[in-house]
């Protein structure tokens, strides 16, 4: 009896779906999937690309799961911003770099989140592609991001309920993603006011589809708590992903540029 | 056929409608200035008020005269910054 249920729980965690890895649940697989050195390279070699772009701010997306692993539509499991500014050298003299603000979420109690600030080298880290996927705001639209991540709007857009299939057009769960359409929206609509972001998301934003049966659905929480689907309110699962928020951006000229970094061969 | 009615017109008055205007980024209200730079928000805040204040200075010496605009690029250090967090994130 044992053995069968032994061989069916097997059975389940096959079933379960592949976006339940995702946006940068770093603490439950082993955390440095590349070497320190080459994720430093990395790092290195995506803040010289947006500093030749001029970007004060930019949008950066990472998988920490290889692509084959992850649902259609879906190539990065965390986003953050990536935002220019002094950074102190070894020397103690003072340099330029980018700092990067994420949205995590936790290791404790992965169902909720939090805001961290760190650095290039800290987001690579959960990299396992060698690659990234990257939108520059438009001029105006870096400053208007700048201006809501320096100001208490920032804390105020977290949702810290967390799921890793959030619904971006429902106010009760946050993902990294979703996080960062969220701070677009403030920014594009000049609101802090969630409920009214979620409204013209719904009305303006095409989310990206995940495709799940009826299975997948019910055992999606049974292995991992932070895929919670009472958000999608019974429908197709829609979430925020880099595809979907670079789509929006473009077709509002609120984005100038996006494109993806390949890591160059280390020697 | 009541209960739909109802439920529409309650999830109008909830939901609202969305704004006629679409995002867009051209035109600002002066409502939103540059955040003011007094409030407590610690180290991570200054990094993005320095960045605020920079992205500022471009756009102005851009709009005063487009020749003193810069060609793009910004500088950047070779150091690779690894600064522990007070509250390092348990997940790393």
């Amino acid at each position: 009896m044992i053995r069968l249920i032994a061989c069916c729980l097997c059975l389940l965690a096959l079933t379960v779906p592949a976006q339940a890895q995702g946006d940068g649940h770093a603490g439950r697989d082993p955390v440095d999937r590349v070497t320190l050195q080459a994720a430093a390279a990395f790092s290195k070699q995506v803040e010289r690309e947006l500093a030749e772009q001029g970007a004060y701010i930019a949008l950066v997306f990472r998988a920490g799961e290889p692509r084959a692993d992850l649902p259609d539509g879906v190539r990065y499991t965390h986003g953050a911003f990536w935002v220019y500014g002094p950074v102190t050298e070894a020397d103690g003299s003072e340099g330029y770099g980018y700092a990067v603000y994420n949205l995590y979420p936790g290791q404790a109690a992965p169902t909720g989140s939090h805001l961290v600030q760190d650095w290039p080298l800290d987001f690579m880290r959960g990299d396992a592609l060698g690659q990234v996927g990257v939108i520059i705001p438009s001029e105006e639209m870096q400053i208007r991001l700048l201006d809501v991540i320096a100001s208490d709007q920032y804390d105020q857009l977290h949702q810290p309920a967390y799921s890793t299939l959030s619904n971006p057009a429902d106010l009760r769960f946050q993902n990294s993603a979703e996080f960062l359409l969220d701070i677009v929206a403030a920014a594009a609509w000049l609101t802090d006011d969630r409920t009214r972001i979620k409204v013209n998301l719904d009305a303006y934003f095409r989310p990206t589809m995940i495709a799940m049966g009826w299975w997948e659905r019910l055992t999606a929480g049974w292995f991992d708590p932070a895929l919670r689907l009472e958000d999608q309110n019974g429908g197709p699962v829609r979430i925020a992903s880099y595809g979907s928020i670079a789509d929006f951006m473009l077709t509002f000229d609120l984005a100038e540029d996006v494109f993806e970094i390949e890591a160059s061969p280390q020697d | 056929m009541r209960f739909v009615l109802i439920s529409t017109f309650t999830l109008a008055i909830y939901a609202g409608q969305a704004d006629a205007q679409p995002p867009a980024a051209e035109s600002r209200p002066a409502a939103t200035e540059e955040a003011e730079n007094d409030a407590p928000q610690g180290q991570t805040r200054n990094h993005a008020r320095a960045a605020q204040s920079m992205a500022r200075q471009r756009r102005a010496a851009g709009t005063s005269d487009d020749r003193a605009r810069p060609d793009g690029g910004l500088p950047l250090s070779e150091t690779v910054v690894s600064q522990p967090q007070d509250n390092p994130d348990p997940d790393r």
